[in-house]
């Protein structure tokens, strides 16, 4: 009976996979302003929008708490929690949307190098899962136990944001090719998509 | 009579096939799937006068034809290897190491049963060998696919239609040797009527989606790229670890 299950999960995994390589969305033209821009913008949002320490400060802040709870009746004090709650989770689910671009991005330039490392990409496919999965652990943490019920958040985002800033800029010059940098540099300040 | 008709409908249908490879010259396009295709038709007719004229003879003829249409069901995923992934060179090195390496898993298999089996039975033998290489030909295909849905590689019509077919007719194979093998009487024998239909399914994917020619989707080349591959790999880790750190501390104990 197990050799029958083997080869009978080998056929469906087999079935799977087609479906999911033929539905996948593909990834947009490499080597284009249009990839760059995107890389450029997940990795602007990350580092202006979504990860400055005040930011995140804000909203895990106790203090905002502890006065609501002191000062406002119960049905404020009810809607406060849900309201940001429901914040956290959009921070969230766009930090992880972001990160995905961002791996997007990568695995969309990868492909032609011609000395790619297989251990190499190995290693980068699972930190990028293991980061998403973080993602998804962090809004199951938040949707089930609130949004004070993850504490040392505030200050790990915090200490972190600039690091990833300086990151971030060495990368934009880094990735954009000479002959585009002057076209990525326009369009993103003019915000015309190239 | 509905064997021969089923017959007839499957030889009629790779007919179709490899006609509109000739009038859309496609044939040239995807030569090892056309020339696969082929070696089906040639196979079948054979067989069909084998069978005609020699019924006796059809069981031996019918092994000996299929081992030789397993083997060269390796010009498909040749094809698809060679069609998905020739425009991304990194992607492709690790693609053909992928089917060199099932090439000689195969060879050493049947290597090994060649200096193993001694009863040599064409049915039993033939089948069991049939389903170890359609599981090896499963497994490349499916590496392939990982890297098709894990670089989001853009796939033309043709191609899908060629992937869809043979990967299904694969999986759908795989399942039913196995039936035939270890499963109950009763589901034997209602798999070894389904089995006459399962080439069908390829057979009718191939027709609608091989009709005309679509060429593959245009990339960009490897040239306009910047960074070289080991500064790329890098600067994304250094990135990914200040992400990881800017995830709450919790989530990483």
């Amino acid at each position: 009976m197990t050799p029958l299950i083997i080869y009978c999960a080998i056929g469906v995994g087999l079935l799977v996979l087609l479906l999911l390589a033929v539905r996948r969305r593909p990834s947009p033209a490499e080597g284009s302003a249009e990839a760059l821009l995107g890389a450029r913008h997940a990795l602007r949002t990350l580092q202006l929008s979504l990860l400055p320490p005040e930011l995140v400060d804000r909203f895990f802040a106790r203090d905002d708490l502890e006065y609501v709870f002191a000062a406002a009746p119960k049905e404020i004090q009810q809607l406060f929690l849900e309201e940001r709650k429901r914040i956290v989770l959009a921070w969230v689910s766009q930090v992880r949307q972001q990160i995905v671009s961002l791996q997007d991005f990568h695995f969309g330039h990868s492909r032609h190098f011609v000395q790619l490392s297989l251990s190499s990409e190995i290693v980068l496919a699972w930190e990028f899962a293991a980061l998403r999965m973080a993602c998804r652990a962090f809004y199951l943490l938040v949707y089930l136990r609130g949004p004070y019920g993850a504490p040392q958040i505030a200050g790990k985002m915090a200490a972190t944001a600039a690091r990833l800033c300086a990151i971030s800029e060495k990368s934009l010059a880094f990735l954009t090719p000479a002959e585009s940098r002057a076209i990525v540099d326009d369009s993103a300040h003019g915000s015309a998509p190239v | 009579m509905l064997s021969l008709v089923l017959w007839w409908a499957g030889i009629s249908l790779e007919a179709v096939i490899l006609l509109r490879s000739l009038i859309c010259r496609s044939f040239a396009k995807y030569p090892y799937f056309y020339t696969y295709m082929t070696c089906i038709l040639m196979v079948d007719l054979t067989r069909y006068f084998v069978y005609s004229h020699n019924p006796p003879a059809f069981r031996d003829w019918y092994w000996s034809t299929e081992f030789v249409s397993v083997s060269i069901g390796y010009g498909v995923i040749l094809e698809i290897l060679r069609q998905a992934l020739a425009r991304y060179q990194g992607a492709a090195r690790f693609g053909s190491r992928i089917v060199w390496a099932s090439f000689f898993v195969v060879l050493a298999y049947i290597a090994y049963k060649f200096a193993t089996v001694t009863n040599w039975s064409a049915a039993a033998t033939g089948a069991e060998l049939e389903r170890d290489l359609r599981t090896v030909q499963a497994f490349a295909l499916a590496a392939i696919l990982v890297l098709i849905s894990h670089y989001r590689i853009e796939l033309g019509r043709n191609l899908k239609g060629i992937i869809v077919g043979y990967g299904a007719f694969i999986a759908l194979n795989v399942i039913d040797f196995a039936v035939q093998a270890y499963a109950d009487p009763p589901v034997r024998v209602v798999s070894r009527h389904l089995q006459t239909y399962f080439f069908f399914v390829p057979l009718i994917v191939w027709t609608a989606t091989l009709w005309s020619y679509h060429p593959a989707p245009t990339a960009a080349p490897a040239g306009e790229l910047g960074p070289d591959s080991e500064s790329f790999s890098r600067w994304t880790k250094g990135m990914l670890r200040a992400l990881r750190d800017s995830i709450p501390g919790k989530l990483k104990e």
